[in-house]
């Protein structure tokens, strides 16, 4: 035994083969599996029936080596070695997907308190996705990234900037009312305009947009009743849904 | 040189932020410094070294600092073998702070520093700049004001407080007016930071040979944890509503009116 | 007297639990074909899971018969895959937290359900120191109720989204159904799709009213669930995700037209591939 850490030497072919993914290796062998020719398989067959014959012949007496070997059939060795070739890919493929179904990455700490912040946007003011976009001055899959705990999105100064203009109009909106913005964001305003557009302006207005906030708290207070509230006033209740009974835990 | 008002209400008062970690004697900090720096190059590209001098019982030492400032000079993270901390002159809401914090906590967490976190704290320093008529301590809650000796004038109060919360302790001075030449509390340490709009205003007025004064609001809370980026953001958000808090009840009525 | 007001007037309902004593007369109805007769043993529960209208219906013709449930003790807690619904096939539940806070039972919704001649009632009284309680009895109903009206998705869409079900189940955690209510539209929703082709679905959190009118704080938990839940689904192989579509919505906009076009989501849909 040598004294020194001894070095692995690969073949090219073997080199080649460590390097490969996993799923690449797959696809390769059933791409193979699938090109293979019903020839070169009948040949595979044959060869393996032949060998076994000839293994049996020597090892065997010669009736019962005749009798082992009677029931061999090329067509069902054809299917033999072409469903091990399968159940390879299948077995393999299982294991690969197991060991990928690993919980995607880690979240930071930054990442949850983003998605935190865009969250109480979203309650204060119950935007659609594409509404929220457009009042923080991105597009809708920017959005959707920037809602994702796991992606770990770097922001912009002037993102930050405009997030934190959001949030404090958010703080003002939220100090005039419980209900969230959207039913009335679209309401057009005694000034002109809706609350909405001042939102979405490039530079966001302040001033504008507390006094839209005024007007529009008044407006939701005056809002007519919606069918299930008359219902719920005049007595009605709702039955207890199964999910809501308590948890056996 | 740009200046900026710090926080959201109409004329903020607040000149400058920090959230500090002190955490055990970590003597191998500077090999850890080129992989902090990598993380935070893209928001922190400047680099300056510094010294402090440390006294652990016996002989002051000195220990290496690191200085990481952001582009604009608004922000840095400071790194020593005793502390870490994020500044700021730029403060416009606590979330968009605690999230420029937050990405400092995941560059540390991904550093794999294993740093012991004895505490925690987060220091808001207020700058006191009275309009024409009114003294600094006009700014100030009743209880803060101090005392009015009959033909006495006062040239220089200082008035410290802790007060304690379920999540850790506020300390609180409040100084009205400052003593004279005094811009910032007389043992903080802040970094060559650009100075917010207020602090060159209180500059003006010192050198106006007229009064200011300064509210300097700490939270500490005991951590004795190692480092845990997620853990410790949670910290800090519920220290920021406690200096707050605290902060509010300091100022008076008529400060509230013409700061907010 | 009415035959069903007798039986109404022992106290046959639904939970009622049937005394040992009457065990050697049901024999027969508790084996199934060339099986050996089950096994009640002492801490078993056999409990009438009929509807109390069906227990004590007047006439006997109109419910010759019981379904029964053989309940076993389950030793510890409820298994997390079989409790609360979350299994279309098994159910480990708590029959009386109060009379008996530490006992849970399980059964299996076809494999321990029995029928009974309904006349075998009018000789007993239930087991006067069992029975389910009014919370065990509604979520027994509801796990059948549940197996038999729930959807059926796509095997290959169970099979895609259970890889991320533990992730799914933990967006959802602290979203009870009082507040809002998780649906799911599915594009294919009656096609096996071969791997390459993916899932389109939309989701939606439909929030009771009251809390999207005057509830900050959960109005922000609901849309922070959603989030968690629509990245966790977009992000498994083989569902796409319509982020146009999917949203929050109250409940008093999220009409009869959109109940028709999506289907409740409920992890037990994927619990018939366990």
């Amino acid at each position: 035994m040598s004294d020194t850490i001894q070095l692995r030497r690969y073949t090219p072919t073997q080199a080649a083969l460590m390097q490969k993914r996993p799923s690449d290796l797959i696809q390769a062998v059933e791409s193979t599996v699938d090109a293979m020719s019903a020839a070169l398989m009948q040949s595979a067959a044959e060869f393996i029936i032949q060998g076994t014959t000839l293994l049996t012949s020597r090892l065997l007496p010669k009736q019962q080596a005749k009798k082992a070997v009677e029931h061999f059939d090329v067509d069902v060795m054809v299917d033999v070695v072409s469903a091990d070739w399968a159940k390879w890919t299948t077995q393999t493929k299982e294991a690969f997907q197991r060991a990928y179904e690993a919980p995607r990455q880690q979240t930071s700490a930054a990442a949850r308190l983003r998605v935190e912040r865009l969250s109480l946007l979203q309650a204060a003011f119950g935007f659609t996705v594409q509404d929220l976009a457009s009042v923080l001055g991105i597009t809708r899959p920017q959005l959707y990234k920037w809602l994702d705990v796991a992606i770990d999105v770097k922001l912009q100064e002037s993102s930050r900037v405009r997030m934190a203009a959001v949030e404090r109009i958010a703080k003002e909106w939220m100090a005039r009312s419980v209900a969230p913005l959207s039913s009335v964001s679209k309401e057009p305003l005694e000034a002109g305009g809706t609350a909405f557009t001042l939102m979405s302006a490039e530079a966001i207005n302040d001033a504008a947009v507390i006094a839209a906030f005024d007007e529009l708290a008044v407006k939701l207070q005056g809002q007519p009743k919606t069918r299930s509230q008359r219902l719920r006033e005049a007595g009605f209740t709702r039955r207890v849904s199964a999910r809501s009974l308590p948890s056996d835990e | 040189m740009t200046s900026t008002a710090l926080g959201t209400w109409r004329k903020p008062p607040l000149a400058y932020v920090v959230a500090e970690l002190a955490i055990s004697p970590y003597y191998s900090m500077q090999s850890k410094i080129p992989g902090l720096q990598d993380k935070l190059r893209s928001s922190f590209p400047r680099t300056l070294e510094g010294q402090e001098i440390v006294v652990d019982g016996g002989k002051p030492t000195p220990q290496p600092l690191w200085q990481l400032i952001s582009a604009d000079q608004k922000l840095g993270v400071q790194i020593g073998t005793r502390a870490i901390s994020f500044h700021a002159t730029t403060y416009s809401q606590s979330s968009d702070f605690l999230s420029r914090w937050a990405e400092v906590l995941d560059a540390i967490q991904e550093a794999s520093l294993g740093a012991f976190v004895e505490r925690a704290a987060l220091r808001y320093i207020d700058l006191i700049v009275p309009t024409e008529e009114k003294s600094p301590s006009d700014y100030l809650a009743p209880g803060l004001k101090g005392i009015e000796p009959e033909d006495g004038r006062s040239t220089g109060s200082m008035l410290a407080s802790a007060f304690q919360f379920d999540g850790g302790v506020v300390n609180l001075r409040a100084s009205a007016p400052a003593p004279q030449g005094l811009l910032l509390p007389p043992d903080f340490a802040a970094l060559p930071l650009n100075k917010p709009g207020v602090m060159l205003d209180a500059e003006k007025q010192l050198k106006a040979e007229k009064t200011i004064g300064f509210v300097d609001t700490a939270c500490v809370r005991e951590i004795g944890k190692v480092f845990d980026a997620g853990e410790l953001l949670g910290s800090f958000s519920e220290m920021q509503k406690l200096t707050s808090k605290t902060f509010k009840a300091a100022t008076s009525e008529a400060a509230k009116g013409e700061w907010m | 007297m009415a035959f069903g007001d007798d039986v109404a007037q022992r106290g046959w309902q639904t939970g009622s639990v049937l005394l040992p004593a009457m065990l050697p007369a049901l024999a027969q109805h508790l084996t199934r074909p060339g099986q050996e007769p089950t096994q009640i043993l002492e801490g078993d529960w056999l409990v009438v899971v009929s509807q109390t209208c069906d227990v004590v219906a007047r006439k006997f013709e109109a419910e010759p018969l019981v379904e029964v449930l053989h309940c076993r003790t389950h030793g510890g807690k409820p298994r997390k895959q079989y409790r609360d619904l979350q299994s279309t096939r098994q159910l480990d539940f708590r029959p009386d937290r109060i009379a008996y806070p530490d006992l849970v039972l399980t059964a299996h919704a076809i494999a321990d359900r029995y029928v009974i001649p309904r006349d075998v009632l009018i000789g007993h009284e239930p087991d006067a120191g069992r029975s389910l309680d009014a919370a065990a009895s509604q979520k027994v109903l509801a796990w059948y109720a549940l197996r038999a009206g729930r959807p059926s998705w796509p095997n290959a869409f169970c099979d895609r989204v259970k890889t991320v079900r533990e992730a799914l189940e933990a967006a959802l955690d602290d979203l009870s159904d009082e507040v809002a209510e998780v649906r799911i539209g599915i594009l294919e929703k009656d096609e096996e799709l071969v791997a390459e082709e993916p899932y389109h679905v939309a989701i939606y959190f439909v929030v009771d009213e009251d809390v999207w009118n005057e509830g900050v704080e959960l109005r922000q938990q609901i849309n922070s669930a959603f989030n968690k839940f629509v990245a966790e689904l977009d992000a498994c192989d083989g569902v796409e995700v319509d982020q146009e579509l999917s949203e929050v919505t109250p409940g008093n906009k999220f009409s009869w037209q959109d109940t028709k076009l999506t289907d409740l989501w409920d992890f037990a849909n994927l619990s018939h591939r366990d």
